[in-house]
């Protein structure tokens, strides 16, 4: 997964146009850091993107379907998500696969 | 993060900033290449839906009549409006030059130039740009000839501005779609002037 394929899977999600996606400058720092662990093999895309899911489900059961709301929220659940991950694949505790260069 | 439910009500920014942190001391992220993650889709992603009008403005004269009577009409007619109030074009021409400035904090036309650049934001700018845009001009290595006025437009969250900057020389051949690309986010601001910069030149 690479940061335009990312972003194109994020815009289609959420309804919007990529670049009109973010609206606040840690919503772009929480998808570039999504981003780059993927990337270095942290965790895998599809990992972070079944927790995105649900965090997006279980917003979705408690909130009205507005639009507005709904991108504010969706990058709390993006947040939420990145967090899970990170913690439920114990990244800060095996050594992560990193390339050499 | 021993307990994800109990960071859930803490400020996004502070979580993301937390967690970065963390990350970057684990050497599982690098700062540099999120910063230049976050500069590229400023400069390239961000500012398109700009760029696509000011190109539109270009090439077809009944939109730029309506692009300066109505910019945030002519910017929901291409599906791009904004929840963030009015928004006006100024445009540049042979005699005057504009330049965008929040003074007070960072008012800015996200929704057709996506995320401001941290210059935009700093201190340095937002003082200089009122006081001495000619200056400001300079640092970005834009000259303008003395004869030309410089109008400097001061955004606020209900009035923000986009420049429509003047269609460099030698594209009368182009599409409206090559056209786009060679609009940038920082002509839009009115730091740069089109067709005055190497190709591919950064703003600082």
């Amino acid at each position: 997964m690479n940061a335009s394929e990312a972003l194109a899977q994020l815009a289609a999600a959420a309804k919007l146009n990529p670049a009109r996606i973010f609206s606040a400058p840690w919503e772009l720092r929480a998808f570039a850091i999504a981003v780059s662990l993927s990337e270095s093999g942290a965790f895998k895309w599809s990992d972070f993107r079944e927790r995105l899911i649900e965090e997006v489900a279980r917003g979705d059961a408690t909130q009205s379907a507005d639009s507005a709301e709904t991108i504010e929220h969706y990058h709390e659940h993006f947040l939420r998500a990145l967090e899970r991950v990170i913690q439920e694949k114990g990244i800060f505790t095996k050594a992560p696969p990193r390339a050499e260069c | 993060m021993s307990d994800d439910h109990d960071n859930s009500d803490r400020d996004p920014a502070a979580r993301v900033k937390a967690l970065e942190g963390m990350l970057v001391r684990a050497g599982l992220v690098d700062s540099a290449a999120l910063d230049a993650f976050a500069e590229t889709y400023e400069q390239r992603v961000g500012p398109r839906n700009g760029a696509r009008m000011v190109a539109k403005s270009w090439v077809d004269p009944a939109y730029r009549k309506r692009l300066l009577a109505d910019a945030s009409a002519a910017a929901a007619e291409l599906g791009f409006a904004g929840p963030e109030g009015r928004l006006t074009a100024v445009e540049n021409t042979n005699r005057v030059h504009n330049l965008i400035v929040c003074t007070l904090c960072s008012c800015y036309p996200w929704s057709v130039l996506g995320p401001p650049p941290l210059w935009y934001r700093s201190f340095a700018y937002r003082s200089r740009a009122v006081s001495d845009p000619r200056g400001v001009l300079r640092d970005f290595g834009t000259s303008l000839a003395d004869d030309i006025e410089v109008r400097v437009w001061d955004s606020t969250a209900e009035q923000r501005y986009i420049v429509i900057p003047e269609r460099p020389a030698g594209t009368e051949h182009m599409t409206e779609e090559e056209l786009a690309a060679l609009v940038t986010r920082d002509s839009m601001v009115g730091v740069e002037i089109l067709g005055s910069r190497p190709a591919q030149k950064k703003s600082k």
